[in-house]
Order: structure tokens, then C-alpha cells, then sequence
């Protein structure tokens, strides 16, 4: 083959490997807390994980690709978790599920890491406590676009791991930041890879967008402000 | 309003149940106070006299108190109250569908209390609990170590001058500002 194709091809490999790997992790749920019911919520048929790829649950490290530290992880706990973790084998990523992993969530006391990442390294956080199925779903999609983009690193830690704590804040945010046009209007946020939108789905025909008022409906704002005319 | 319920369960609260009066007459020296909500009898009593007053109640037919429940304690330091600690014990009574408390009294300095596990089994790891948590020692106790926290764990968590935030990791952890490198370069 022509030399001048070498690092096409090197290329397209990566992307094709990196492609087999979203699509092929195995997960080991390290579940300590109530965020484990929407861990299995998100894996049992209704919600489907399966169908991203991620299938089997494998509750052994040595046989698993992404740790999810689904609960709150206590000082206790923590040798046990960073142990569980360097026995995973490369490529290996980590999902901190929910508020208590991400941050220690309400607890701020004697017994609870404030945050998995103060021990190991995270690439992904979803927030919520806890997060809705559908959060779960699109933290997962996020992190198969990270495989796909940016693919494993030799040394175990994916680059999207080495984050600064502003893009966490962010990416915690981006939770709870369903922007107006997608709530209001009905339309998807082109930054959001949602397949449905986490709670409710909103039509316009029946949200009122003028602020103050609530979600009424056109019919009942009629009557709403029939009533004011009459006081 | 509040004033007049206030008082009526007051005076209800200074009834002596049946129990009450059995203990006061059975330890009249030991018994330090009580007081009753809806048929709930609590009885304040004396260090020392906690084995016979726990036997006495687990022993006579007409108490026959089968199981504790629960032992636990409260640091009144932000209450002001006087002496400091008090151990509160949990027992019901099964032939007689009954249940009753114990409080005991215990000053800062002195935070000793005879065990109980040797009357009730269940009464092992609840006072573990409370040594782990409020540093109460159960003297007479087979094996009293921590139960909850690790063994490195400096301090009684529970008790109020506990600073609330305080942490003692286990593992070396990461700074919240080098939390990104983990020890690399970026």
C-alpha cells in the first residue's frame, strides 16, 4: 500500500476499535445506595441499557470496562473502592452516579468522601438525586462519545478524566439546565443528546411560556382571567 | 390553648404506671425520677443500681421484660443539661404486651456504666454502638471496639464537641485544586 495512507489508516483503525469499544462495555455496578433502584431501573427492560451496548452487569472487576459508583461511598469504604478500581483492567473508565458519588450530596459530616474523584479518576458525572433513568442514559451516551472521540489512554486514564472542577460544575449543571426553547417550544437543544427529555414532555399548545403564571393551559387561562375581571 | 394541654399532660405525665410504682417500691433509694406519655412509662435511675433494676425487670413474673430493644445516648452539652450524659435503655415485655425506659444519668468525667449483654445477648452490639459513638464505656463488657467506624478513627462522632465536618480519611486523598491531574501534567 502507498506510505502516504499510513496514518489514514492508523486513524481509521483507532476510530473503528473505539467504535466496538462504546458499544461493548461491560459494567461493574458498584451500588451502595438508594441510587441503585434507578441503576436498575435503567438496566431492566423498561428502560433498556442493553440497547446502548452496555448489557452485562460483570460483578467482577478483572472482566469489567466502566465502574459505576452508583451510591454514597463512605471513609470507611474508600480503600475497598480504590481497590476495586486498580484491579480493573486497561482501557477502564468510571461513571460517578449521582450526587452522593459526584460531590458527598447532603452529607457533610464524619463518614463520607466528599466526592469518588478526591480517589480516583472520573470521566463522567451524572447528577440527580438520584438520577432518572433517562439521566443515567444520556450520562452513558456522553461517555461513548468521549470513547469514540478521544479513546482509551495507555496508562488507564482516559483523557476526559483529566478535567478541571469548572467543566464538573458543568457538566453537574448541564442536568438542570433544560433550556427554555426545548421546554417551551418542544424542540430538542442541539447541545443535548437526549433521546426524551428527563420527567415530562411539553407541548406547546398546552404550556403557557409568559412567566409567573405557571404551565396553564390556554382554556384555563381564559378562565383564570375571567375570574380576575370579575373581582 | 397550647398552655392548657400543656398542663393536662403534664399532670398526666406525674401518674405513676403500675411498673413505676413496682420499681420505686422494689428500689426506692435508685429510683431518681419518672414520668409517663399515653401509658409509656420512663424511669429515671441511679448508676449503680442498673444490673439489679435490669435483672429485677427481666427476672419477675410481673414484669418479664424478654427483649431489649435498644440502647442508646444522648449528649445534652447544647442543652446545658446536668450531668452531661444520659443512656437511655429500650425494653418490652411480650407476656404483658408492655414496654418501659430506663434513663441513667452519667457525668462527663466519669462516663462508666455496667454492661448489660449478660442479661440480654442483644444488648452486645448495641453497646458497641454507643462506645463508638458517644464514648460511653460498658465495664463488664466481652468485647467492646468500635463497631461502626474504622478502628483509625480519632473521637466520638455523635458527641456534640465533635466538629460536625470533621473527616478522617482512610486514603490519601486529592485536593479539591489539583482534583484534574492526578498527578500528571496536563
Amino acid at each position: 500500500m502507498d506510505t502516504d495512507y499510513d496514518g489514514f489508516i492508523t486513524t481509521s483503525i483507532d476510530s473503528v476499535v473505539n467504535w466496538s469499544r462504546k458499544f461493548s462495555l461491560f459494567q461493574y455496578p458498584f451500588v451502595t445506595a438508594c441510587c441503585g433502584m434507578e441503576y436498575m431501573a435503567a438496566a431492566c427492560s423498561h428502560y433498556d441499557i442493553s440497547r446502548f451496548g452496555a448489557e452485562i452487569p460483570r460483578f467482577s472487576p478483572r472482566q469489567a470496562d466502566v465502574l459505576w459508583v452508583v451510591g454514597t461511598i463512605t471513609h470507611k469504604m474508600s480503600p475497598i473502592l480504590k481497590t476495586i478500581f486498580d484491579q480493573m483492567a486497561d482501557p477502564k473508565w468510571v461513571i460517578a452516579f449521582g450526587a452522593c458519588a459526584s460531590t458527598g450530596g447532603f452529607y457533610q459530616n464524619y463518614s463520607v468522601l466528599q466526592g469518588i474523584d478526591r480517589l480516583i479518576p472520573v470521566d463522567l458525572y451524572i447528577a440527580g438525586c438520584p438520577p432518572r433513568p433517562e439521566a443515567v442514559l444520556d450520562g452513558l451516551i456522553e461517555l461513548q462519545n468521549n470513547i469514540q472521540k478521544e479513546g482509551p489512554k495507555p496508562n488507564g486514564i482516559a483523557p476526559s478524566a483529566i478535567r478541571h472542577k469548572d467543566q464538573k460544575v458543568d457538566q453537574l449543571n448541564r442536568y438542570f439546565e433544560i433550556s427554555k426553547k426545548e421546554v417551551f417550544e418542544n424542540v430538542q437543544n442541539p447541545k443535548s443528546n437526549r433521546i426524551s427529555k428527563p420527567g415530562f414532555t411539553y407541548s406547546k399548545d398546552y404550556v403557557n411560556t409568559s412567566p409567573h403564571i405557571g404551565y396553564d393551559s390556554p382554556e384555563m387561562q381564559k378562565k383564570k382571567s375571567e375570574l380576575k375581571e370579575k373581582k | 390553648m397550647s398552655e392548657s394541654i400543656k398542663s393536662s399532660e403534664m399532670n398526666a405525665d406525674r401518674e405513676a404506671g403500675k411498673l413505676t410504682a413496682l420499681l420505686k417500691q422494689k428500689f426506692p433509694n435508685d429510683v431518681l425520677d419518672f414520668h409517663a406519655h399515653r401509658s409509656d412509662e420512663t424511669v429515671v435511675i441511679e448508676r449503680d443500681s442498673l444490673d439489679s433494676v435490669c435483672r429485677f425487670l427481666r427476672d419477675d413474673s410481673r414484669c418479664a421484660f424478654e427483649i431489649m430493644l435498644d440502647i442508646t445516648a444522648v449528649d445534652g452539652l447544647e442543652m446545658n443539661m446536668k450531668p452531661r450524659f444520659e443512656v437511655v435503655y429500650h425494653f418490652k415485655s411480650l407476656t404483658h404486651a408492655s414496654r418501659i425506659r430506663l434513663k441513667v444519668p452519667l457525668e462527663e468525667d466519669d462516663c462508666r456504666i455496667a454492661s448489660i449483654s449478660h442479661l440480654w445477648k442483644s444488648a452486645d452490639w448495641y453497646e458497641r454502638e454507643c462506645f463508638d459513638m458517644f464514648g460511653i464505656i460498658f465495664e463488664g463488657h466481652p468485647d467492646l471496639r468500635r463497631i461502626l467506624m474504622y478502628e483509625e478513627f480519632e473521637g466520638h462522632p455523635l458527641r456534640k464537641d465533635y466538629p460536625i465536618d470533621k473527616q478522617q480519611p482512610l486514603m490519601e486523598l486529592k485536593e479539591i485544586e489539583e482534583r484534574h491531574t492526578y498527578g500528571r501534567e496536563l
